[in-house]
């Protein structure tokens, strides 16, 4: 019998992967000694980004560090380009973002050897960027239609994330892991003429609410061992 | 197909499908001007009897907006490619010329919509004596109109 719910679909891969890391740890756990490090990570989905319509280019780095028990700061930066042809009119958008939070590991530690996590976070998030579209046509029907030639602006933009998530380390020191990200952007209105197609970092500019998805691969630089 | 999907695969679909913007074929920008009068020292509304409209239109023949019509009001379109819009308002008796100054700027009404003009209205003279006074009531006019959006009341 198929099963109709996806919820029950996500809920039992979340599960399984809880289950997963609870039977590593129990597999695994000899060493009482915790490593510490900063954790160096880059965004895989990002290349997927390539592949959609229209496409988008771009870069993501983050690192983040295991501060005290279970409390990891987050600093991620990252590039973004997206070019599109709407009618007559070219669009660019093209910029930088950062952002940098704090995430909080809900798995409990049972063994100081074992580095899984499940996190929840937030970010405080900013992009720089630029946008341009050219080609434009102001219709009138009466008085005949007015050409410009280029708009272009330098923008900047805000926005809050609740982000949850999980790290698995699947071999020593590397890490891989994912992001859902719920996002919230601060300054809708930042160009008062043409609202952005793309916000670097963000996502649609025309949506004052959006989710995003990050997946990626990390190794965490063994400093300490205590 | 188990009939149990079919429910399942419409509320997906729907929730796939996002609003899609639906767009007047014409994105102009207009001027919504309502006609008043003075009478026994109480300021009505009026209907202007044979009322023709056009506007002033550099190299090219005039075009009628409004021809010997009995209206309370008119809707304007105001002019993209230069910082003023005139117009020639005229009936049996009396004829008049409205000069609307304004500055503009493009916007994007939508990705699906495209784009328009954003004016403001900066100054309005009339020239001929038919028109005793112009009284602005919203400075803005953009490709968005509302229902009950006016801009200038005209007191003839």
């Amino acid at each position: 019998m198929p099963n109709l719910n996806p919820m029950k679909n996500i809920s039992g891969y979340i599960f399984n992967w809880i289950v997963l890391l609870l039977l590593v740890q129990t597999v695994n756990g000899q060493d009482t000694l915790r490593t510490y490090g900063p954790r160096i990570g880059v965004d895989l989905a990002r290349f997927v980004y390539f592949f959609t319509d229209p496409p988008e280019t771009g870069a993501e780095g983050s690192v983040d560090m295991e501060i005290s028990k279970n409390i990891f700061p987050v600093f991620e930066l990252g590039y973004s380009a997206l070019s599109d042809s709407l009618d007559d009119v070219k669009y660019v958008s093209e910029g930088a973002y950062a952002r940098l939070g704090l995430d909080y590991n809900m798995l409990p530690i049972t063994d100081r050897s074992i580095h899984h996590s499940i996190t929840l976070g937030f970010r405080y998030a900013t992009s720089i960027f630029n946008h341009q579209a050219e080609n434009i046509t102001i219709p009138s029907n009466y008085w005949g239609d007015y050409h410009i030639d280029t708009y272009e602006n330098s923008l900047n933009g805000h926005w809050l994330e609740l982000v949850g998530g999980i790290k698995a380390e699947v071999l020593p020191n590397f890490f891989l892991g994912w992001y859902v990200r719920y996002k919230i952007l601060l300054n809708p209105g930042m160009d008062s003429q043409v609202t952005p197609l793309m916000i670097p970092g963000y996502g649609k500019g025309m949506e004052n609410r959006v989710f995003g998805f990050t997946y990626s691969i990390s190794y965490k630089i063994p400093i300490l061992k205590r | 197909m188990n009939h149990r999907l079919i429910p399942f695969l419409f509320f997906i679909t729907l929730a796939a499908c996002s609003p899609q913007d639906m767009c007047d074929d014409d994105s102009q920008s207009i001027l919504v001007a309502r006609f008043r009068t003075l009478v026994g020292g109480k300021i009505t509304d009026t209907i202007v009897p044979g009322i023709s409209i056009h506007g002033i239109r550099e190299g090219k023949s005039d075009s009628l907006l409004y021809n010997s019509v009995a209206v309370g009001r008119a809707e304007l379109p105001l002019d993209p490619s230069n910082d003023q819009s005139g117009f020639v308002i005229s009936t049996a008796e009396k004829t008049d010329t409205l000069i609307l100054v304004h500055s503009s700027e493009a916007y994007l009404i939508s990705y699906n919509c495209g784009f328009a003009s954003r004016f403001t209205l900066e100054e309005f003279t009339s020239t001929g004596g038919m028109i005793l006074d112009i009284e602005l009531i919203k400075a803005t006019v953009d490709a968005e109109l509302e229902s009950n959006e006016e801009h200038l009341w005209i007191y003839f």
